[in-house]
């Protein structure tokens, strides 16, 4: 491993993160703009559906493609008490399975909703709402968020090697 | 049934070993459908979409956006302040102001442990300068922050009832009461122990407190105005729990504004980071509903549900060993990842008991706050900890302890009259 490929490595990584961040926070301030428009066009006894119609599709987005700074920070909930007070080894060797248990996680995740997602789009199957949006949208973006945060995890592993090289 | 117990395994090996919640439930999941039978694995991916697009669901990232510009605008803290300088004189004085200003912003916020960390930034300074009894001071925080969860808009509730398919707004009216109960209760404790020991709460110099009729237009009225928006919107069934939201962080932008304590800046900020807190609690969710999945597709649900029906015991009996196994998970796990790992198991065997769903809502919502305040795990206690350094975590859980009490006897209450719970929905 060369001293230049981590900078790079990691410049990759936070400049992907950022990007799909900055699409998730799209995602959620034009979820909100739909469901105030929703809001406002029923007062006025306007007919709107997109709000409706599209926050489904928005949420599950605005989730998936914030999934990659989440993963790399480790920053979800974990009950860590019993293994804080492991030694230092053991510690990194449980981070690994860790790792290496989020990625085949991932890796079935992405597989299934993968096959979901083609079968829906050869089949042409749609929502049952009333603009009758195709279902693969949704579902080839929430793949998309699930391959990004799988890259995300896989760079994140290869870190923890590299401070771990770096310590020794 | 050893199959049951496995699958238990599972999870505790995880969980012990430092796993990501979502990891360990969503792979639980998924591994025990495989060894199920691989044929039902294609249900994982329905199971991520229909989550991850669930209406229920929505309402969550919306009133995490409201929580977080009500926080950076510093609405939250100026409201406590000015509700300190009115409550000021009463016996228990501050006390007071703390447990009402961590009632009302946790109703905006819907989070147990921004409500801590909000409301003790701003109390604490001035109950050291008033030599307050710090024990007292930090335990009342910590127990107000625990209203979090309770007040509507709750994220828990709101997670509860899209894994039992029920109505938000119900939920959130059947929360009201139990919720002002609590409050009163928390009032009233605070109170006695003024009242037996003024030293522990001593009444300020003559010039401090007050509060003027401008002060309260700018301080406590645009919280009071956002949370009420919200709940009465729900309640009188004028919006949805996810529509109110939007309305909510609307109004939460245009108080801000007027008071120009927002900036493009600090709305985008706000955004980021519920953006991130929203992510990270869904996708919990949805490792919680592919362990739903696991257990469903193995029958586990109706397997328990047989064994707690041929038991000997009163539903009563049974509701209480369930409540012992929450007190004691929930000194151990968070209250959201404690919730997602059990409902899909107990609610199933709380509904063959004859029990409503909404009041048990009500009742996990209020066992999942005692979990906040307890030790090891007590997240509320660690927030006010890093608020308050020089008080001991043993202080602050001392402090807490009186107020578990309260909470404890909220528990009975509602057990002894579930109407607390399920009048007002229903009228």
């Amino acid at each position: 491993m060369s001293q230049t490929d981590i900078p790079a490595r990691r410049r990759f990584g936070q400049g992907m993160e950022r990007l799909a961040q900055l699409y998730s926070s799209a995602c959620l301030v034009l979820l909100l703009s739909l469901l105030l428009i929703e809001v406002v066009c029923r007062t006025l006894r306007i007919e709107f559906f997109w709000g409706s119609e599209l926050s489904g599709i928005l949420m599950a987005w605005l989730t998936v493609f914030c999934l990659p700074w989440i993963t790399r920070n480790r920053s979800h909930l974990s009950a860590d008490v019993a293994v804080s007070s492991f030694p230092a080894g053991l510690r990194r060797v449980f981070r690994y399975l860790g790792y290496i248990a989020m990625l085949g996680y991932l890796a079935a995740l992405i597989w299934y909703c993968g096959d979901l997602a083609l079968k829906n789009y050869d089949t042409g199957a749609r929502d049952a709402g009333i603009l009758r949006l195709p279902l693969s949208i949704l579902q080839f973006g929430v793949v998309v968020g699930l391959v990004l945060t799988f890259l995300s995890q896989c760079l994140a592993m290869m870190r923890e090697g590299d401070r771990h090289e770096l310590d020794q | 049934m050893i199959e049951l117990v496995f699958m238990s395994l599972t999870v505790i090996v995880m969980l012990l070993a430092g796993f990501p919640i979502a990891l360990v439930l969503g792979l639980t999941g998924v591994v025990w459908t495989w060894a199920y039978s691989a044929a039902y694995l294609p249900g994982v991916a329905h199971t991520v979409m229909n989550t991850l697009s669930s209406e229920t669901l929505i309402a969550i990232p919306l009133f995490i956006l409201m929580g977080q510009i009500v926080q950076m605008a510093r609405i939250a803290e100026r409201f406590y302040e000015a509700l300190a300088g009115l409550l000021v004189r009463l016996p228990g004085g501050l006390l007071h102001a703390n447990i009402l200003a961590c009632g009302l912003f946790s109703a905006v916020s819907g989070s147990s442990i921004a409500t801590a960390s909000t409301i003790a930034t701003a109390a604490v300074p001035s109950q050291r300068r008033f030599k307050y009894d710090l024990r007292l001071t930090t335990g009342s925080l910590a127990a107000g922050g625990t209203l979090g969860i309770l007040i509507p808009p709750s994220i828990p509730l709101i997670v509860y009832c899209s894994l039992i398919e029920e109505s938000v707004g119900l939920m959130f009216i059947a929360a009201l009461v139990p919720a002002l109960l609590l409050l009163v209760l928390f009032h009233a404790y605070v109170l006695v122990r003024a009242l037996a020991n003024p030293d522990c709460a001593p009444a300020p110099a003559a010039t401090e407190g007050g509060l003027t009729g401008a002060g309260f237009v700018r301080d406590v009225l645009p919280l009071t105005v956002i949370v009420s928006t919200v709940i009465v919107t729900i309640y009188t069934g004028l919006m949805t729990a996810s529509e109110a939201a939007a309305g909510g962080v609307a109004i939460s932008i245009l108080v801000a504004l007027l008071g120009r304590t927002l900036s493009l800046r600090t709305l985008g900020q706000a955004i980021v980071a519920s953006a991130r807190l929203s992510a990270m609690i869904l996708f919990i969710v949805v490792g919680a509903q592919i362990f739903s999945y696991g257990v469903f597709t193995w029958g586990f649900n109706a397997i328990i549900g047989d064994q707690v029906a041929a038991l000997p015991w009163p539903p009563i009996a049974v509701l209480g060993v369930l409540i012992l196994i929450y007190l004691v998970l929930g000194m151990f796990v968070d209250a959201i990842s404690l919730l997602l790992m059990t409902v899909p198991v107990v609610h199933p065997v709380v509904t063959m008991l004859g029990y409503d769903p909404i009041w048990f809502g009500v009742l996990l919502v209020l066992l999942l706050e005692i979990g906040l305040i307890t030790p090891p795990v007590g997240m509320n206690l660690f927030t006010i900890k890093a608020v308050a350094n020089e008080v001991s975590l043993k202080d602050i859980t001392v402090g807490a302890l009186p107020f578990v009490g309260i909470l404890l006897a909220s528990v009975g209450l509602l057990i002894a009259f579930p109407a607390l719970a399920l009048w007002l929905p229903f009228h």
